[in-house]
């Protein structure tokens, strides 16, 4: 069967390209609404949790409960996604103190962790963000920095879910690609492969 | 099963999926609403046989421009389009012995749920909205996992010729919503003519494939020329070109001065009824790709 990667929709402009890179890493993923995780897919090899135009303390806010995903899959939280997983296990989210669109630079990251592997030193990274992740439990650990962000990206600690304040799948952060395909590779085990070829075979099976 | 052409990359793609998938039990419908390109129809049909595809093509120009006539409202003129396609489109199928299926060239943006900034989820519309109700048969969209880049990477693993692959976006409704104002054949002919020195121009120089979607708009305008020792009172055109990588925003594209300099010495010597040509340099947000 097509092993795939889920990706939950918090309403991002940018979640249908998180879509598209992970299908450039010749990798199958759908994109559902935050609070349709298809329960029982035994094909699913990972979760991206996207970013949203909401603070997580907004009442209005999109937030689901990941009790049955956590443990189960890896997950990667994007922006939103990040704030959301940290909020959830009783972090601080607060709105920056300045709000911080465009480039940035990872100024210290754990070169050891797998979610960062071969990304390079000072690599520029591209955030949309009003909201900042400003404490975490202890048993989150954070990972990278940038100048402006003491927090811009954690791992909790023995489990395999990582949150980015970045955003990986734009054009504008250079080590987008690496950092996804490390999550949907290293991290999912996805055998990559997604590709024309499979598709037909089983789109000609399927029509038959 | 049954599935409508319209020229462009998503349906042809699904058309020659399915007929290696499904030979003879597939018909495509490929509907001339009179608004194509110059030549389109044409080549398109000579293509989609060379594909060995099982195509109907009906010329229903006629009905397109009586039912247009005097229409300037931009949505109107689409609404009528979009309503006549589906009654043309309707008529041929109901002539095919035992349609179960339609199919349709759907890809995953126009599938994925949007979520709205109040939290509703809203289905995106379908490709062709309203046929298979009216029709009553199942739907068909082998294409509606992939996207834009992957439908064109399975059009080449499948053989497509690459002029088919590499095809520009063009609208529904065609040349209708680049004709502004109202539309008669004359304005059509017009515009076909100016558009098709465009665009061939844009292929000789080798610009084709380094723009996202080009034409020409035939403005409600007129303007006075002089041309030879007479004074002209004709239409104004606007040239059109952007580069983009999704179509959600969108650049003018920067043609050299001497490609934009040719090809208005072309229009303006070759097509009768146009004596002025300006260039779009607007992007998208805030304007938009299409005029209408």
């Amino acid at each position: 069967m097509q092993e795939k990667i889920i990706i939950l929709d918090f309403g991002s402009q940018t979640t249908q390209l998180i879509g598209r890179r992970v299908r450039e890493l010749d990798t199958y993923c759908e994109i559902l609404p935050y609070n349709k995780f298809p329960y029982g897919d035994e094909n699913i090899k990972g979760v991206i949790l996207s970013g949203s135009p909401f603070s997580v303390y907004d009442d209005k806010a999109f937030k689901t409960d990941l009790s049955s995903i956590r443990g189960r899959y890896p997950i990667l939280g994007i922006c939103y996604g990040a704030q959301f997983i940290a909020y959830s296990d009783g972090g601080t989210v607060e709105p920056a103190q300045s709000r911080e669109y465009g480039r940035a630079r990872l100024s210290r990251f754990c070169k050891d962790n797998v979610l960062f592997e071969n990304v390079r030193e000072n690599s520029q990274v591209w955030m949309s963000h009003g909201d900042t992740i400003t404490a975490i439990p202890d048993y989150f650990k954070p990972i990278a920095s940038t100048d402006e962000v003491a927090i811009a990206a954690y791992q909790i600690e023995g489990e395999k879910i990582w949150g980015v304040q970045f955003h990986p799948e734009v054009f504008h952060t250079e080590d987008g690609m690496q950092i996804l395909r490390n999550f949907v590779v290293s991290i999912c085990g996805c055998k990559q492969d997604w590709s024309p070829a499979s598709f037909i075979e089983t789109t000609f099976s399927l029509l038959r | 099963m049954v599935l409508g052409l319209s020229g462009g990359v998503d349906s042809s793609v699904a058309a020659v999926l399915l007929n290696k998938a499904i030979g003879k039990n597939l018909t495509c419908i490929f509907v001339d609403h009179g608004l194509l390109r110059k030549n389109e129809y044409e080549n398109v049909m000579r293509d989609y046989e060379h594909l060995g595809l099982n195509v109907i093509g009906v010329n229903a120009s006629e009905k397109f421009y009586r039912e247009l006539a005097g229409v300037k409202e931009p949505e109107r003129k689409r609404k009528i389009i979009g309503k006549g396609f589906i009654d043309v489109f309707d008529e041929e199928a109901r002539k095919i012995k035992d349609v179960k299926w339609l199919a349709q060239g759907t890809i995953y943006p126009d599938v994925i749920e949007s979520l709205s900034i109040t939290g509703t989820v809203i289905k995106s519309h379908h490709n062709v909205g309203g046929l298979p109700e009216k029709m009553n048969l199942k739907l068909c969209e082998p294409l509606r996992l992939l996207f834009k880049d992957e439908v064109r990477r399975v059009g080449r693993k499948l053989g497509m010729m690459e002029h088919i692959i590499n095809r520009h976006p063009f609208p529904g409704p065609g040349l209708a919503v680049r004709i502004l104002g109202d539309i008669t054949p004359e304005k059509v002919s017009i515009l076909q003519e100016a558009d098709d020195i465009f665009i061939q121009g844009l292929r000789e120089w080798g610009l084709y494939d380094k723009v996202w979607q080009a034409g020409v708009i035939l403005l409600p305008v007129q303007s006075v020329g002089v041309m030879g020792d007479e004074r002209t009172y004709e239409n104004a055109v606007a040239l059109r070109a952007v580069t983009s990588t999704d179509a959600m925003t969108a650049d003018w594209a920067r043609l050299p001065y001497d490609f934009l300099g040719k090809i208005s010495n072309d229009i303006i010597n070759k097509v009768k009824g146009v004596n002025r040509v300006t260039y779009d340099i607007s992007s998208k947000p805030p304007s938009t790709i299409e005029w209408e």
